[in-house]
């Protein structure tokens, strides 16, 4: 494996892990990321170490995505993210668990831009012009939508103390 | 203190949160959540969602990689397509990469890379008028008739630039890095076995035991496993001789392509040479390994 593709190799937890938070469903963002790879194996050559490899990919995802919305909202996909319910490979606490359902379906409520922009920072550690390089907007713009995205996230999970939560919580 | 007089805002404070603020600014935000409760609380508030949104999808990056993922990655959903056929047949390009990589002991018997190599997906058309145009002239030079003009499928054209390409191949051979088991270099000898020069390299097993390496070059004689692969801007044909990866590419038929790569591989002769055996077989020159396309060897 060249250079190249080990480097992307490493990318791909990680760009499942964006598309499928982008796109709810697991095996739509496995294609999304398939089509991804496909594409950057193809496009390889252009992608001439100027930056980072990684916006290159998110890129890459993103653009996938915004091609795909019309189809998409035409489609009515409103699964939640019922894959988080099957088990995974991380031994999560049952409340762990409950916890990731909940925060994941709130964040599937917030407006797909703002959820992009805010994944790539807050998730995948982005710096700001990086995370907006990759979505291809003018960073005041990144701003404003992480920004909204926080608010709108704010509202949906109100109250929430403490970065892990502790062993009193309520029960869905 | 702090010497940033900008107002603190929103915005700040999200970055703040993100740590995304210059040490300056962060300075300049710090001293004002302390005197802003509501601000400070904001800011936890952020820190909270980052780390709740990190801990809920971090289940998903530690899954297993789907198989299909992996031989996305491998350009396996290419290889299917069919080869496609090319318009005329007017031009060649012809690109070599040489590379040590599983090649020792001159084997040829070694696998061909299922993969293609890497540097196929930067390989470039030549443009046509421009090869044309610097065929002519040398079909002139030969006393060849301009009108009949060696075209690419013609090995004379190859075989004219062959003095060419034997002054830029050169494959340099490095010693393997075996440390402490390397014996001492008086006991590294240009031999001759079979009328052939051998290196005999001696190394230090366990327990005081004597290892010896032995190296020979093995001109090539097989037939080059010629594979096709379809890139974004046609076919192109390659093969790995040795040391070697050669690609075929060009604006033209997949078949011809074919055709070409297989008369040029069979012409190529890969002649390694290891140096002189003087007559008290005790010294090795250090002569790096020169590979003659279709030439006699050089010397350098």
């Amino acid at each position: 494996m060249d250079d190249i593709k080990w480097a992307i190799a490493r990318e791909i937890p990680h760009l499942r892990r964006y598309a499928r938070a982008l796109l709810r469903d697991a095996d739509a963002a496995d294609d999304l990321v398939q089509d991804c790879l496909e594409r950057a194996i193809k496009k390889r050559h252009l992608w001439r170490r100027r930056g980072s490899l990684r916006s290159w990919l998110f890129r890459i995802v993103y653009t996938q995505f915004l091609n795909g919305r019309g189809q998409r909202e035409k489609a009515q996909k409103t699964a939640r993210l019922d894959d988080l319910d099957r088990p995974i490979t991380l031994p999560a606490s049952q409340e762990d668990h409950a916890e990731a359902v909940e925060v994941l379906d709130q964040l599937l409520t917030i407006d797909e831009d703002q959820r992009a922009a805010l994944l790539l920072v807050a998730v995948e550690g982005m710096a700001y012009d990086e995370a907006a390089d990759t979505l291809g907007i003018p960073i005041g713009t990144l701003r404003s939508r992480l920004w909204r995205g926080r608010e709108a996230l704010k509202a949906a999970l109100p109250g929430r103390p403490g970065r892990r939560r502790p062993s009193l919580r309520a029960v869905k | 203190m702090s010497f940033d007089r900008e107002p603190i805002t929103a915005l700040d404070l999200m970055a703040y949160a993100d740590g995304r603020l210059d040490p300056v600014r962060r300075r300049a935000v710090e001293a004002y959540l302390a005197g802003h409760p509501e601000a400070r609380g904001l800011v936890e508030t952020f820190i909270e969602q980052n780390a709740s949104l990190q801990h809920s999808l971090a289940p998903i990056a530690a899954e297993p990689v789907p198989d299909r993922l992996l031989a996305a990655l491998e350009g396996q959903a290419r290889s299917r397509s069919p080869l496609a056929l090319l318009q005329a047949a007017s031009v060649l390009g012809l690109a070599v990469l040489s590379g040590l990589g599983g090649w020792w002991f001159g084997s040829r018997a070694a696998p061909v890379a299922t993969t293609p190599p890497a540097f196929l997906a930067g390989l470039e058309l030549p443009q046509v008028g421009t090869v044309l145009g610097s065929l002519a002239p040398r079909a002139e030079s030969t006393g060849e008739p301009a009108g009949e003009t060696a075209g690419p499928s013609e090995p004379k054209v190859f075989e004219r630039t062959a003095p060419w390409f034997t002054d830029r191949v050169t494959v340099e051979l490095r010693a393997p890095a075996l440390g402490d088991r390397v014996a001492s270099p008086e006991l590294q000898r240009l031999i001759e076995i079979d009328g052939k020069p051998t290196v005999r390299f001696e190394l230090a097993g366990s327990e005081g035991r004597a290892l010896a390496l032995y190296l020979q070059t093995r001109p090539s004689s097989t037939a080059p496993d010629i594979r096709m692969v379809e890139t974004s801007r046609g076919s192109t044909a390659y093969w790995q001789d040795g040391p070697l990866v050669w690609a075929l590419t060009g604006d033209a038929a997949a078949a011809e392509l074919q055709a070409l790569a297989e008369q040029i591989g069979t012409a190529i002769e890969l002649e390694p040479r290891l140096g002189t055996v003087d007559a008290e077989h005790t010294e090795l020159e250090p002569v790096p390994l020169t590979f003659a396309a279709g030439q006699p060897l050089a010397t350098r």
